[in-house]
């Protein structure tokens, strides 16, 4: 069955850079983090609660998978998490959301009638 | 210091929260350099706390998903948090204090309130006993209860005879010939109701013993003599609480009724008769 992805959207920014992080590799908490800094050039910094609290609810809702901890890793506290298929499915449907957005607000900025 | 504050932090979080996630962020605070990035991982810790127990309820109970189980070994998952919880533990301990109380209070309780009595004859002239030698012990012993020591509340006596004891009458209950030696240490019960009545001497002798039974004690009034409380020392013999050397003797007849008295009171004998 089909999941609804819109019923997903839209997504907050701490979930979107999360589950962004998480579409190129399989990333640990702390892997999250920088990955998060890392896109959005220091601009946006997650902290362990607030990610953890929205990595509870990704994962309630199956947009993320938990892998469990990896047995060469430096830190064996460590566990990894992945984008499932339906959390890829939501995250291509919210980029084209804000693609859609971002299309429309151009198109606004760039026709916005100047005063006289 | 701040780790030790950050890990009560995390431990304050709720349980699916703090069995999921707590080591890994112990972990990332443990990477964190320098005490002003710890001091906001704990800030951050502080918030998720607060956001964990005000915002997230649904996930309180939630439980936990069990790890896979790998190689094909068998694994065990507790579905519930075995430990009790706080208010369960408070309750059982309330409980359980009120369960050991009533037990306590239940097995102190008679019916019927018997006061038992440590006799221990055989100090005295044939059969007597010397006041000095009785011991009472009562169920209940209030420091202001000035009571004296022989003494019911139901109008029944209970004897406790821990060495043998030799009786020269015979006893209402037993049935038995006069010097029956109770061998083996025994209880009795004694209805004092039995013993009152009104007691006269003979034809040449006529005083008049009243023998009553007030508040569950035997009381003796002798005219000119003695009037006071008598408590048993056997089935058949009762001693002055108040007057020294000063007992009475009943005697039951053949239907096991008592219908006799020997009152000995300061040296002196008198026989009387039920009217």
């Amino acid at each position: 069955m089909k999941e609804d992805h819109n019923s997903f959207l839209p997504l907050s920014p701490a979930t979107l850079h999360i589950l962004l992080s998480l579409a190129g590799e399989e990333l640990h908490g702390y892997g999250i983090m920088q990955e998060v800094q890392r896109q959005s050039e220091g601009k946006y910094k997650l902290g362990p609660g607030t990610l953890y609290d929205n990595l509870q609810k990704l994962i309630e809702r199956r947009l993320v998978e938990e892998l469990g901890q990896r047995p060469g890793d430096d830190d064996p506290r460590r566990r990894y998490y992945r984008l499932s298929s339906l959390g890829r499915g939501v995250l291509t449907a919210e980029i084209a959301r804000l693609d859609d957005v971002v299309r429309e607000g151009k198109l606004r900025l760039q026709t916005r009638p100047r005063r006289a | 210091m701040l780790r030790f504050l950050y890990r009560c932090v995390l431990r304050a979080h709720p349980a699916y929260f703090r069995q999921r996630f707590a080591d890994e962020m112990l972990s990332i605070f443990d990477q964190a350099e320098g005490k002003l990035s710890a001091a906001k991982l704990l800030v951050d810790g502080v918030t998720s706390l607060l956001r964990q127990w005000a915002l997230r309820p649904e996930f309180w109970e939630a439980v936990p998903p069990a790890p896979a189980a790998t190689g094909g070994a068998p694994f065990f998952f507790t579905f519930e948090n075995p430990k009790p919880r706080t208010a369960a533990l408070f309750y059982g301990a309330l409980l359980s204090a009120m369960v050991l109380n009533g037990v306590c209070w239940t097995m102190g309780y008679a019916w019927n309130h018997p006061r038992f009595m440590d006799i221990r004859p055989g100090d005295g002239p044939a059969g007597r006993v010397p006041e000095s030698k009785l011991i009472s012990r009562p169920f209940r012993r209030s420091p202001a209860a000035a009571e004296p020591p022989l003494s019911t509340d139901a109008g029944r006596v209970l004897l406790v005879f821990k060495s043998p004891v030799r009786m020269r009458s015979a006893a209402p209950s037993e049935g038995a010939a006069g010097g029956a030696t109770l061998s083996t240490p025994r209880m009795v019960s004694i209805e004092l109701q039995a013993y009152a009545g009104t007691y006269v001497g003979a034809s040449a002798n006529p005083v008049e013993v009243l023998i009553t039974v007030e508040a569950g004690r035997l009381y003796v009034e002798f005219p000119g003599e003695v009037r006071g409380f008598f408590g048993p020392v056997s089935l058949t013999r009762f001693v002055a609480a108040d007057v020294p050397d000063c007992w009475i003797e009943f005697a039951a007849n053949g239907d096991e009724i008592i219908d006799r008295a020997e009152l000995h009171c300061r040296g002196k004998q008198i026989t009387v008769f039920r009217r």
